[in-house]
């Protein structure tokens, strides 16, 4: 390009480069001082950000489970859906080495990773590379007295299962929240009978800690498709009643007032034993793939609530085949799962179904996968560099194409 | 009739005077803010627009507003290619395009052209950008190396992992390249590709000399094998000396 006639506007050189990928915004940092520092601007990185939302830069990250090592990896998918979505790099957590933590997220391009058993998560921005461990949480377990055997009984671990990661736009802070399940037994007994306790907590970024919050009396019960937090709520999947009596409801934690509530799935929607009900964020809502539990083929609806109300946004008729959804990608195309652990493409506007070229390693673990999508951001977590400390490592793919 | 056959009259910064149909011009915020705040017989002056700049800027308003009331039968895809091309044009008028956009503010057009130079220069480097935007480089050359190797991963660049492109080659000349990785160098000369090799083979070769780019400009170039340097720790100029029979 050749030196300009005129110098442009710093405000329209800013507007220009807000367009631009993240990739390119750090190259650039090293142009000048005032270029590198109003890249970490509130202003800058929200506009960017915006521009990105627009334009549904979306990234997709398929997480899965290598069959060998048992180790968790994510495989970064093309955006191009001529090239199939095939696997442009495949990127390790050895912070989570011999973990299966699950990936929480995205918000504003940030996503969480959190793992189950322990008391070990990080936020990562996987498009500025920032990677930031959170402390762990240094909340009192309650002790558990056992009128019945008349003692305390002893703490036999601690899970977090069900967690959620969003963004307080009153205090402008990232959150995490997660159950905590505290098993007691007694560990006179040769063969003791667990006892359950439940713990929530809270962490905010800005504080760099964690609090205890009083505990809802449901607790979840089920994950979401991908991301669980949407516009300010965080949702989970919850239920009540027997067999027969058996609803499924969604719990649902607004990050602002951190108040819990419950909302009913309506009975048109679909429900178990006849249906699965996955929830999941579409097109910036709330909503839910439901699809039969038996049957060789399987078609699947898609509803969406607007304000408490439920519609019904399509439906894609049955797919041979005995699938389950991953999640959308751009566009409608929804990827899916096949018994054999292939990811397939549903393509909203050819309603074609196609198998991917992503080879699916042995997964041992069969609901291991799950399909993340973030926007491209440069939200700062106050985080390391990835590489800095070897907590994440990329590696393209073997096939991978020569592209910018 | 009425006031979808209302006429305004521009008068640009070099004296043209455009007569265009109120729905065309209203696209622009400010003139439209002009238009109804002050006396709608008189002539608007845009003082910051030529009247090239302001030609084109009209035909794009109007090819919009056409295609929104439906009088132009035309796609979204059709629409999106004919703003497309309306932005090829060269760097000066692309600028002045904005300028102008942004000074009769109508927000489509002002986007459509910030997009277009930023996708011309996204895969550019900071040396580049700096004569794209007449910008002074105010780092040091340790602050700037330190900002380059924090930000290391988004240099993998040019041509992609592992393919190394050499411009403008023709016989006993100098070329230098760009690269962080460690693969393979395709040489190009006269739009032909001549060889591709990897870098520690191209060491070998008798006919090429290899140096490194120290990295203070004041020491002597190094030469050195390059199968020894540590290829994809930082930024490195390759410059290629060779002779190539056409």
């Amino acid at each position: 390009m050749q030196r300009p006639r005129f110098e442009l506007p710093e405000a329209l050189v800013m507007e220009i480069l807000s367009k631009l990928p993240v990739k390119s915004l750090t190259r650039f940092n090293c142009v000048c001082k005032y270029w590198c520092s109003s890249f970490q601007t509130p202003h800058f990185i929200s506009n960017n950000y915006h521009n990105n939302l627009e334009n549904n830069n979306l990234n997709l990250l398929l997480s899965r489970c290598d069959g060998n090592t048992f180790q968790r990896y994510f495989s970064q998918l093309s955006n191009e859906k001529d090239q199939n979505y095939i696997v442009k790099q495949n990127i390790h957590l050895p912070f989570f080495r011999n973990d299966l933590p699950y990936v929480y997220g995205a918000c504003h391009g940030l996503l969480c990773l959190l793992d189950p058993l322990k008391d070990k998560a990080a936020i990562w921005n996987p498009s500025t590379r920032e990677f930031k461990i959170l402390p762990p949480s240094s909340i009192q377990r309650p002790p558990y007295f056992s009128p019945f055997e008349e003692t305390y009984l002893t703490l036999d671990d601690v899970d977090f299962d069900h967690a959620a990661f969003g963004f307080d736009s009153k205090t402008d802070d990232y959150k995490v929240i997660r159950f905590v399940t505290l098993t007691f037994v007694n560990s006179e007994e040769q063969y003791p009978h667990p006892h359950f306790m439940y713990q929530v907590e809270l962490y905010s970024l800005r504080s760099n800690s964690w609090q205890e919050i009083p505990c809802p009396d449901y607790k979840p019960t089920g994950t979401t498709l991908g991301n669980n937090y949407v516009d300010g709520i965080c949702y989970w999947k919850t239920e009540t009643g027997a067999y027969l009596d058996f609803r499924g409801l969604i719990l649902s934690f607004d990050m602002g007032n951190e108040k819990f509530s419950i909302l009913p799935i309506p009975e048109f929607v679909g429900s178990f034993p006849e249906y699965f009900v996955n929830l999941l964020v579409f097109n910036g809502s709330l909503g839910a793939i439901v699809y039969p539990t038996e049957g060789i083929d399987t078609s699947f609806d898609l509803w969406v609530t607007s304000e408490g109300v439920w519609t019904k946004q399509f439906n894609i008729k049955s797919i041979s085949g005995v699938v389950r959804p991953l999640g959308f990608g751009k566009n409608g195309d929804l990827f899916l799962r096949d018994t054999n652990d292939e990811v397939l493409l549903f393509d909203a506007s050819t309603q074609e179904l196609k198998e991917l070229q992503i080879n699916t390693y042995l997964d041992h673990f069969r609901f291991t996968i799950s399909l993340h999508a973030y926007l491209e951001s440069l939200v700062r977590i106050n985080g390391i560099q990835e590489n800095i400390e070897k907590h994440v490592i990329r590696q393209p793919a073997r096939d991978a194409s020569n592209e910018y | 009739m009425g006031s979808t056959s209302t006429k305004i009259k521009l008068r640009t910064s070099d004296q043209k005077v455009f007569e265009v149909e109120k729905a065309v011009a209203v696209q622009s915020q400010t003139i439209k803010y002009i238009y109804e705040n002050g006396c709608p017989d008189s002539v608007i002056h845009v003082h910051s627009v030529s009247g090239d700049i302001l030609s084109k800027i009209l035909d794009y308003c109007k090819k919009h507003v056409n295609s929104a009331a439906g009088k132009e039968d035309i796609s979204p895809e059709e629409l999106y290619e004919w703003d497309a091309n309306f932005v090829k044009v060269d760097q000066n008028t692309l600028f002045d395009l904005i300028l102008a956009a942004n000074c009769l503010k109508i927000e489509s057009l002002l986007d459509l052209t910030c997009q277009t130079v930023a996708n011309m220069i996204k895969g550019k480097r900071p040396e580049e950008i700096r004569t794209t935007f007449n910008i002074k480089n105010d780092y040091t050359i340790e602050a700037e190396e330190a900002v380059r190797r924090e930000n290391k991963w988004a240099f993998d660049m040019l041509g992609g992992v592992g393919t190394m492109v050499i411009e403008e080659l023709a016989d006993d000349t100098m070329s230098k390249c760009v690269t962080n990785t460690k693969s393979r160098v395709c040489v190009i000369a006269a739009n032909q590709i001549v060889m591709m090799r990897s870098i520690s083979k191209l060491a070998n070769k008798k006919s090429i000399d290899v140096y490194k780019q120290p990295q203070n400009p004041t020491t002597p170039r190094i030469k050195e094998s390059v199968k020894q340097r540590n290829v994809g720790t930082g930024f490195i100029e390759l410059f290629f000396h060779f002779k190539c029979k056409m």
